[in-house]
């Protein structure tokens, strides 16, 4: 089983190469325009999201509920057609609606504008102008449909395995590269992929289907899928209308259980090794109670732990399949803020977090961060990463500096706040010497307080009072450096104090 | 200016103002703009002179909006671009703004209705602006069903396109520089007049420029930090400035603002509008009891020492019922969140 995705600019030969290489191979071809039609029978209104892409982003706003039900309707379709065979897919970013499916083949085909514009030109009967113009416009249009579902750009090169430039290439030799490709194993869709589109399909349809019932079209909720079971995130206020969630999903056909789950936000947690005692461990739990969240563990087994590097995501992982490791929450004793014994097991974490209401799974991940990074969508809904222990083969330095780096990459993809374990600890816990910072501050406050009080009538004619220009100017010097100061300490020893009586 | 428009600070009227920001920090938290609109007319309320007040009500936003700039920034919620264009023409509005508000203030200082005239002319905007601006969001809350701010006027706006039109990256929006420059110059005057540029500049980045509303409330924000600096810098300069309040109004304010934030999380954003639009429908209400007074101190006509006082007195409980109301009701859904919160953390435990 395999798939291959074209994403090309318009003109740029992508659409022949598509086709060319479904006929080659035997492939089911599909394309982007076929899934919009099967999405319009299903009641989405695609040319209103189509629309919605020319005008300000405060349009498409408000077309949120429509957008994840055109996406998880044709999510259910592609699933369909891949599990029934092999597929080549022409569309732009269409790796993306299946976010975390492994051993996907993401084929980028670019060409020379001057060429493109050729082709218009002939195929059209268009001026040079009037080609140009048609090219930018498609372009832009596909760039903004794209930003508009997953929020990424999808002429990054970072989102594909291979980049074919048509106008320098040709199409066949094109083609004869790709097919290539398409033979290497890592290309192979696995049961381990297959388990992986079946869980998406479950989530996708029951998305679909929340989306489509009056009881539930307007909650916000995620859901993931994992061996028949359903995870849905739901949002705390929303608590009293999840068991409509339950009643609408927990008949669908292949569903066994439904497990509710309610959070604010979604952490993504990355360590090389989790083990039950570290203090981090118990820092980001903190965390994630007093911001609300559920956390889905991830551990970085490295692209070297298993051969074929495979992708899973925790919520559709399959503990029976070869090469991978799936963690069956385990509860720990004692549990709810006791000190639990050192351990070595992911599980045993999850656990623990699920015990809290916190749990958004856990997994292993073979590969590296970066790949792990190029198959997440920026809308998949984590509301912040935390980077643990990584690159612990590592020298300290060396691992600071990686870890650095790739707090930059996850925040500049996904657009959200990435932390370090470090900066956790420093957030939530509070030590002897914050207790000592704290005391200075309010001193330092009550002397900022003392020295205003103690001196109105001073301070009153250097405020009012002025004879020259350079009294003014040291009144506004006054004014503005006194309040920077005061802010800050008095700033400062409120949030040191909400974070003593954890309220945050 | 003489140092005698200070008022005399006793430690009641030190606790008042304390509580003004608390209060006026709760609801800044909440709804994410200064909270001006709540403290300007409270400390108008004890007899500060408006242009003081407005003053020195700048310098503690100025001070607050240092501390809190960071988020919106590391999110990338911050269109700089937009915000240096809007900063540009906002700062000349604020100088305009406070220029007119120190004239009239000096141009009857000393004589027996000394400041009346600037009190009312800050009034008269204060009531029309945020009238406007209550009405705009009840009218959200009644129309849309929950869907997010109307898109119309985005739309008709995107229709203006006198060169040069601007391109701004994080918005993603293409505006002309004349629409920018006429939004920022009215949010600068509006922030020198009345302290509240917020009110204007939020809504206008969202409705009128097509601004997602995360880029628009960071970009505000970052706005705020260098037109509250521009505002105190000006109005300190001319002495209007009343560091004692600031720093007061900091203590109250820094203190409430995170049960206020706390609170965005847990009420919808329909439930925040709804609140919102009220809470500031009632500061307008509070303050249009204060205007017939002023109106009688510069001699258009003549009310008894009696009246002036009930209109005062209905004035203060209207205002102060407003605020506190609102900020029970936000500080009680937090309450209550918090409770929620445990009950669903125990019922996790116990599997139950």
């Amino acid at each position: 089983m395999s798939l291959i995705t074209v994403s090309r600019g318009t003109y740029s030969g992508g659409h022949e190469l598509a086709q060319k290489l479904a006929e080659q191979l035997g492939y089911t071809y599909v394309s982007r325009e076929q899934l919009a039609d099967e999405a319009k029978r299903c009641g989405v209104p695609v040319d209103l999201l189509q629309e919605a892409i020319h005008k300000p982003p405060l349009s498409y706003q408000e077309l949120a509920q429509e957008r994840l039900a055109y996406l998880a309707c044709v999510r259910v379709q592609l699933c369909d057609k891949v599990l029934a065979g092999d597929v080549v897919y022409d569309g732009h970013a269409g790796h993306m609606l299946l976010s975390g499916i492994p051993n996907i083949l993401r084929i980028r085909v670019v060409a020379d504008l001057d060429f493109r514009i050729h082709v218009v030109m002939h195929t059209m009967g268009k001026s040079q102008r009037e080609a140009r113009e048609y090219v930018n416009h498609v372009d832009l249009d596909r760039d903004r449909w794209s930003r508009f579902l997953y929020n990424v750009d999808w002429r990054d090169l970072f989102y594909y395995d291979m980049l074919v430039n048509i106008s320098q290439t040709g199409i066949n030799h094109a083609l004869d590269k790709v097919l290539e490709m398409s033979q290497e194993s890592e290309f192979q869709l696995g049961t381990e992929a297959k388990s992986s589109l079946t869980n998406l399909r479950l989530a996708s349809w029951a998305q679909y289907q929340l989306l489509h019932d009056d009881r539930t079209r307007d909650l916000s909720v995620t859901i993931n899928a994992h061996n028949n079971v359903l995870y849905v995130v739901g949002k705390p206020q929303e608590a009293e209308r999840m068991p409509h969630v339950r009643e609408v999903v927990s008949e669908l056909e292949g569903v066994n259980d439904v497990r509710i789950t309610l959070a604010n936000g979604q952490i993504l947690y990355l360590q090389d090794h989790f083990e039950q005692g570290d203090p981090a461990f118990a820092d980001v739990l903190t965390l994630a109670e007093r911001s609300d969240a559920a956390v889905q563990l991830m551990r970085l087994a490295g692209p070297d732990a298993t051969p074929g590097a495979e992708f899973f995501d925790a919520s559709t992982s399959h503990e029976e399949e070869a090469g991978i490791e799936v963690h069956d929450l385990v509860h720990p004793e004692p549990p709810d803020g006791e000190p639990v014994e050192p351990g070595d097991d992911l599980s045993v974490c999850a656990g623990a977090f699920e015990q809290r209401g916190r749990s958004a799974g856990a997994a292993t991940f073979y590969g590296s961060a970066d790949w792990l990074l190029s198959h997440l969508e920026a809308t998949r809904g984590y509301s912040m990463v935390v980077l643990g222990d990584l690159f612990l083969s590592r020298s300290r330095t060396v691992r600071m500096r990686l870890r650095d780096q790739l707090a930059r990459r996850f925040s500049y993809r996904l657009h959200v706040p990435v932390v370090s374990t470090q900066e956790i600890s420093q957030k939530v816990r509070f030590r002897s010497r914050d207790a000592a910072m704290l005391v200075v501050l309010v001193v330092l406050s009550a002397v900022v307080f003392a020295s205003v009080f103690l001196r109105q009538d001073e301070l009153l004619y250097l405020l009012a009072e002025h004879k020259t220009a350079w009294l003014r100017l040291a009144a506004a010097g006054l004014v503005v450096a006194l309040t920077i100061a005061f802010a800050w300490l008095w700033g400062t020893v409120v949030k040191m104090l909400l974070r003593l009586v954890r309220f945050e | 200016m003489s140092a005698e428009a200070f008022i005399d600070l006793d430690l009641i009227t030190a606790i008042r103002v304390i509580m003004l920001g608390f209060v006026g920090g709760v609801l800044s938290g909440f709804i994410g703009i200064g909270g001006a609109f709540f403290m300007t007319p409270g400390m108008m309320n004890l007899g500060i002179p408006g242009v003081i007040a407005v003053g020195s009500n700048l310098a503690q936003r100025f001070g607050k909006a240092m501390m809190g700039s960071g988020k919106h920034r590391e999110l990338g919620h911050v269109d700089r671009k937009l915000g240096l264009f809007m900063l540009v023409s906002a700062l000349i509005g604020i100088r305009l703004a406070v220029w007119f508000n120190t004239s009239l203030y000096e141009a009857d200082n000393g004589a027996a209705n000394a400041g009346a005239a600037s009190d009312l002319y800050i009034s008269a905007i204060y009531v029309v602006v945020l009238l406007a601006v209550a009405i705009g969001m009840l009218r959200d809350v009644g129309s849309s069903e929950g869907k997010g701010p109307s898109t119309r006027l985005a739309e008709f706006f995107s229709h203006i396109r006198i060169p040069p039109v601007v391109y701004f990256p994080t918005a993603d929006i293409r505006v002309s520089f004349w629409l920018v420059f006429a939004v920022g110059l009215f949010t600068g005057f509006l922030a020198g007049a009345i302290g509240a540029g917020g009110f204007v500049g939020v809504p206008a980045m969202i409705y009128a420029f097509g601004v997602p509303t995360v880029v628009a409330a960071g970009t505000q924000l970052f706005l705020a930090i260098f037109m509250a600096a521009g505002g105190a810098i000006a109005y300190a300069w001319d002495g209007m400035v009343d560091l004692r309040l600031t720093v007061l109004l900091l203590f109250g304010s820094l203190s409430g603002v995170y049960f206020g934030t706390y609170g965005t999380r847990i009420l919808k954003e329909r439930t925040m509008r709804l609140i919102t639009g009220l809470i500031i429908l009632l500061c307008v209400v509070s303050r249009s009891f204060e205007v017939p007074v002023y109106l009688s101190r510069l001699e258009f006509w003549q009310l008894s020492a009696n009246t002036e006082s009930a209109l005062s007195w209905i004035s203060h409980a209207i205002l102060y019922t407003g605020g506190i109301a609102g900020m029970a009701i936000i500080l009680g859904a937090v309450l209550r969140s918090y409770k929620r919160r445990r009950a669903v953390q125990d019922l996790m435990r116990t599997g139950q």
